[in-house]
């Protein structure tokens, strides 16, 4: 069995978005939510400048804070490690939104959860999420833990830094970020966001 | 005349939006100028103790241009003349797509000259007068009731508001009591 | 009683009394939100080549089809453009097909009204045709058929502003993508190398080690393959230097940002010459045997030091240093890639030549690493008479016809610059005051007058003028709505176009198949072109009827076929990328008059001309005011995609780039909002701050395409705020043609209301 993770390298992403739009249409996500979004930081003084492009999404985490709390049991994880919730059992009870502390779930307006499921369609059918497989800077790697020679294993090997989003809370994120140009970690919340 | 059933008042009221939201051509300007339009919604509120829509009928190439305004480019808000948009935010969603499958079960085919969406008023209009005609009322008030009363509660008042030419806006407007009232009385029509 | 109607539904006899409702019904209940169960990929999905027209880059892509709605589109890896990846643009797309905003009918302006007062009354094809007909007939009566113009961009151009104008006898026919982009590097590109950059920037990114960008914006201009190529550089370890007054995103991959002052650039270029020859750091191999002109340059720079430079540009001389000796360190495998909009000061055409004369002396033209060759794909045109006329319109495609053409007078716009193909901003004037003859005629193909071209009151006053105005487009853009008819094209996801050739390393040939069939009552292009040409008596020079057997039989010219290309997409022909494979085959790449690359321009000396580029100081703006700079938003393509819900979302208004300092000073805060006042006193916004360090306290930036002033277009309209109407000045490039559009200096007036705008989640579901 597979253990499923994503990398993205941010010193080759730019924010261009592609991935998101993508995700969009792959997943017929309505105008107004997001599995998928850019947040960028700029960091620094003129002229001693960088900034930092990062796409954020669900992290599937390996200790998930969302699934406990699902009164219908309709969150789970699933082959994989894919974090997973099924639309039709879904009540709208938010509990899961509100545990999440990425705000990687949004309510859709018809009145169910979603957010990013790693493609899982795509997954099962041998191919990689839509966001990995459109990046023009392919900054994105998508596959198993487990093979020391998959892509994504070989990225987080090769990687400068490697950095997850609030290790401190424990939840054990799949989605890990290579390389961030900020120089002590992830770019925090604080600072100003553009996007 | 006088309409003196259910059944007629609902095929005045289809022959009314079929005329209505095509583009203007020769055959409505000539209902128009020959007063038939004006006779068929006077008798049609009498039948339906609605009050008569006060009808200006302005020169021709008002007509054009609020049609246009209206219905084509939009001017005067989103007020797309498809039936589906009004139930579903969006064309081509899933109330076109019932509609599309409701015509096909009664084998209902577009004629090729009509090149605009299928779930265009006039065009719903047109296939419940089919039905009416070929007396099958059920289809007729299926169509009447969740296709088009549905865009005239949504889209009537805005036309009023927004229109200049005193035909569409109070037209519509009319028809949106016309069809409320095949909504709200359910078994009369089909006596 | 009846009223009399059309009948368009027919009830087949079969099904008359057949069925009866009853308890089926109630199946037909619409749910407004959920859709049937599962999404689009769990059905039946067809997939299409096509190529996208998002941009003007035209990725190949795929195109996913189900339930007879185009659901998903993505690139595929045998195109070499976009090799299985794409731009949000080009995902994007499908929300524009199903706009429903669109325009839908031909429309014909009411008669008595005036141009710009939005009155249009519906008209089928045929009269809307019959019109534009009986007023060319006109025009040409009594003015001549050179009075009527053509602008086009987009696929389409090739009808509408190639070969209709070509076909019908007017030489004045343009595209912005020429004098309004790429003018003064196809320019200088032409009178250096003999020849031009033409589209698709043939960079050898796969084998450089050192790249120097100049403004040039990639990764907020998202062409595709050049960002990936950038990219993968990145990543192989090649270095980088960008030179821009702003921290682009660029800038954030960069080694080096050098802040420069804007429009010195030209004495950046200028010290970095010094620095190589002073240093001989040069090629001098490569310019022994390739180049002429050596020894004047050698004089013409040995002023022009580092220090010089920096004084002027503001960037320390040791820098200058360092980047020209990195430069020539990592030779030849060192370029500074061509950027594709430098119409900037006025000046470019000089800058442009600088450019290359530091690429020539890194040796890099031709080589492993630097420039390639591009080689233009082998695609026999479709055999018809020959045109009257030889289209002049340029753009990314080339420098257009170098010929006057003869029977016909010139272009309206010869003799105010050398270049040879038509400004399209030079062609506005003659609307007005009908010099050197009166242009009565326009036709405007998927070219947005009002946000392309500069000085937008002058566009105005010039359409006010014409007999005649017709505007081909899919939206009903600002300018759309002051023609006196226009004629609805089907989106690209909707339609056939020509084959699309890209001369490239390896040119291809890609083709685009109709995914689905058009909507309302738009129409294709081509057939728009045909219906209109044989109407005007230009029948012959459409000897086809069928499309698919123009397309056909151009594809049999190569050995391939229609039916083949359905398959596969796109064809891959060979090329000669670099000189060792031109010298092979005996062959001289260099089309200049001497057959060696130009340093030094007799051409250019002969008509008045610097023969090498010296610096000329930009306009400097009132005191107190801002040098206006615009660029692009990787989710956005010039003005087009700004009723786009799903790209609004990600980018919904633009902001003006302020550095934080001189907000400070102002006493605004990120995220308040401010008018803006150019130099002439017009008066755009509300504009949000963007109070940043990433940008000079001399300039301010925001991203072109937004603010349009549109009420048809229910997402785009009054959305951030318009570049283009600040741009009320240019500053004309007498060599190429080109319209200097960074001229403008805009004051800041702190206090603008914050405007209130429908949530998109709103007006994507249409609600209002």
């Amino acid at each position: 069995m597979p253990r499923y993770a994503m990398a993205i390298d941010l010193a080759a992403c730019v924010g261009c978005a592609a991935c998101s739009v993508a995700c969009k249409l792959e997943n017929e996500v309505p105008v107004g939510v997001n599995r998928l979004w850019i947040r960028s930081t700029e960091l620094g003084t003129f002229p001693h400048l960088t900034v930092e492009y990062r796409p954020e999404q669900c992290l599937h985490c390996a200790n998930p804070p969302c699934v406990p709390v699902c009164p219908t049991g309709c969150c789970y994880i699933g082959e994989g490690g894919l974090v997973l919730l099924e639309e039709r059992r879904c009540i709208g009870c938010a509990a899961c939104i509100a545990a999440c502390p990425y705000d990687a779930r949004y309510m859709h307006p018809a009145g169910y959860v979603g957010k990013c499921d790693f493609c899982e369609h795509r997954v099962r059918a041998g191919r990689v999420p839509a966001c990995v497989e459109t990046c023009p800077t392919l900054c994105r790697y998508f596959g198993d833990l487990d093979d020391p020679n998959s892509t994504v294993s070989v990225a987080l090997r090769e990687a400068g830094r490697v950095d997850v989003l609030r290790p401190e809370l424990g939840t054990k994120p799949k989605l890990f970020y290579l390389n961030t140009p900020a120089k002590f970690g992830l770019a925090g919340n604080h600072q100003e966001v553009v996007s | 005349m006088t309409i003196d059933s259910a059944s007629d008042a609902l095929h005045a009221s289809l022959q009314l939006t079929a005329a209505l939201y095509r583009s203007p051509t020769a055959a409505l300007r000539d209902d128009l100028a020959s007063g038939q339009v004006a006779a068929l919604s006077d008798s049609l509120a009498l039948a339906l103790n609605l009050p008569a829509p006060a009808l200006l009928i302005p020169d021709w190439l008002t007509v054009e241009t609020s049609f246009v305004a209206l219905f084509v480019t939009n001017q005067h808000g989103i007020i797309p003349p498809y039936v589906g948009y009004a139930l579903d935010n969006e064309l081509l969603g899933p109330s076109f797509e019932a509609l599309t499958a409701l015509y096909q079960s009664h084998g209902f085919t577009l004629d090729g000259t009509f090149n605009d969406l299928p779930d265009h008023l006039s065009a719903v209009a047109e296939a419940a007068l089919l039905l009416l005609e070929a007396e099958r009322v059920d289809g007729a008030l299926l169509l009447a009731r969740q296709f088009l009363q549905p865009w005239f509660k949504r889209y009537a008042d805005r036309v009023l508001s927004a229109d200049g030419s005193g035909l569409y806006g109070p037209l519509t407007h009319f028809l949106k009591l016309a069809f409320t009232r095949f909504t709200e009385v359910q078994d009369e029509v089909a006596a | 009683m009846k009223l009399r109607r059309r009948e368009f539904i027919k009830l087949s006899a079969a099904a008359v009394g057949a069925l009866s409702l009853g308890g089926g019904a109630q199946a037909f209940m619409p749910n407004p939100f959920r859709g049937p169960p599962g999404k689009w990929f769990t059905r039946e999905v067809s997939e299409v080549f096509s190529v996208c027209e998002n941009c003007f880059w035209r990725c190949g892509v795929k195109v996913y089809v189900e339930g007879g709605k185009v659901r998903k589109i993505d690139g595929y890896v045998g195109n070499p453009k976009s090799n299985g990846m794409l731009c949000p643009r080009g995902h994007g797309a499908i929300a524009q097909t199903y706009d429903p905003d669109r325009l839908k009918r031909p429309l014909i302006r009411a008669a008595g009204s005036v141009r710009g007062e939005g009155k249009y009354r519906e008209a089928s094809w045929d009269e809307a045709f019959s019109y534009i007909t009986e007023k060319m007939l006109a025009i040409k009566e009594r003015y001549g058929t050179e009075a009527v113009a053509f602008f086009g961009h987009g696929t389409g151009d090739r009808w509408f502003a190639e070969f209709l104008p070509g076909a019908w006898g007017s030489p004045n026919a343009a595209k912005p993508s020429h004098s309004l982009c790429v003018a003064p590097r196809e320019t200088a590109s032409m009178w250096t190398f003999g020849r031009g950059i033409a589209g698709h920037e043939q960079i050898d990114w796969g084998n450089t080690d050192y790249m120097v960008l100049l403004g040039h914006h990639i990764g907020e201009d998202t062409h595709n393959t050049q960002l990936q190529d950038f990219a993968m550089a990145l990543k192989r370890g090649a270095k980088l230097v960008v030179v821009d007054p702003r921290f682009s995103t660029a800038a954030s991959k960069a080694d080096r940002w050098l802040p420069i002052k804007p429009g010195t650039d030209t004495a950046l270029l200028l010290a970095w010459l010094h620095v190589l020859v002073t240093e001989e750091l040069y090629d001098r191999a490569y310019l022994e045997k390739y180049t002429l002109g050596f020894e004047e340059l050698v004089k013409h720079v040995q002023e022009f030091t580092p220090e010089w430079a920096a004084a002027i540009t503001d960037l320390p001389a040791e820098t200058i240093r360092i980047v020209a000796r990195e430069l020539a360190a990592h030779a030849p495998r060192a370029v500074l890639p061509v950027g594709r909009h430098v119409v900037w000061y006025g000046n470019d055409t000089q800058r442009m030549r600088a450019f290359f004369l530091v690429n020539i002396l890194l040796g890099n033209y031709g080589v492993p690493g630097g420039y390639y060759l591009s080689t233009p794909p082998v695609l026999p045109e479709y055999p018809h008479p020959p045109l009257p006329l030889t289209p002049a319109a340029g753009g990314c495609a080339g420098v257009g016809a170098a010929e006057a053409p003869t029977g016909f007078r010139p272009a309206a716009d010869r003799n105010r610059f050398f270049g040879t193909a038509t400004a399209i901003q030079e062609l506005i004037e003659p609307m007005i005051t009908g010099e050197p003859y009166p242009l009565k005629g326009l036709w405007a193909y998927g070219t947005n007058l009002f946000h392309s071209i500069p000085n937008v009151p002058r566009t105005k006053e010039a359409l006010r003028n014409l007999d005649l105005y017709v505007a081909i487009d899919v939206l009903p853009m600002e300018h759309v709505m002051w023609a006196d008819v226009i004629l609805p094209e089907a989106t690209y996801l909707e339609r056939y176009d020509d084959l699309i050739g890209f001369s490239y390393r390896n040119p291809f040939i890609q083709a685009r198949f109709p995914a689905v069939e058009p909507l309302w009552q738009t129409k294709p292009g081509w057939w728009i072109a045909r219906e209109l040409g044989i109407r005007l008596g230009l029948g012959e020079f459409f000897p086809w009827d069928d499309f698919e057997e123009y397309l056909d039989t151009r594809l049999r010219g190569i050995g391939s076929s229609l039916e083949e290309m359905r398959t596969k997409g796109t064809i891959i022909q060979r090329g000669r990328p670099f000189l060792a494979d031109w010298e092979a085959r005996g062959r001289n790449p260099f089309n200049t008059p001497s057959g060696k690359i130009e340093i030094f321009s007799q051409t250019f000396a002969d008509n008045g001309f610097d023969p090498l580029p010296l610096y000329t100081p930009p306009a400097e703006g009132p005191s107190g005011y801002y040098r206006l700079l615009y660029g692009r938003s990787p989710v956005h393509t010039f003005a087009r995609t700004h009723n786009n819900p799903i790209l609004m979302e990600m980018h919904g208004e633009n902001a003006l780039w302020l550095n934080a300092d001189e907000a400070a000073q102002h006493g605004l805060r990120h995220g308040d909002y401010v008018w803006l006042e150019n130099q002439d006193g017009v008066r755009e916004g509300p504009i949000k701050i963007y109070a940043t360090q990433r940008i000079r306290k001399d300039c301010v930036y925001m991203v072109h395409g937004f603010g349009h002033q549109a009420p048809l277009m229910k997402v785009a309209n009054s959305r951030g705020a318009c570049d283009n109407r600040l741009i009320t000045y240019y500053t004309l490039d007498v060599i190429s043609g080109g319209a200097g559009l960074r001229n403008n200096f805009v004051r800041i007036i702190p206090g603008a209301p914050r405007p209130r705008h429908t949530p998109l989640a709103q007006l994507a579901e249409r609600s209002l």
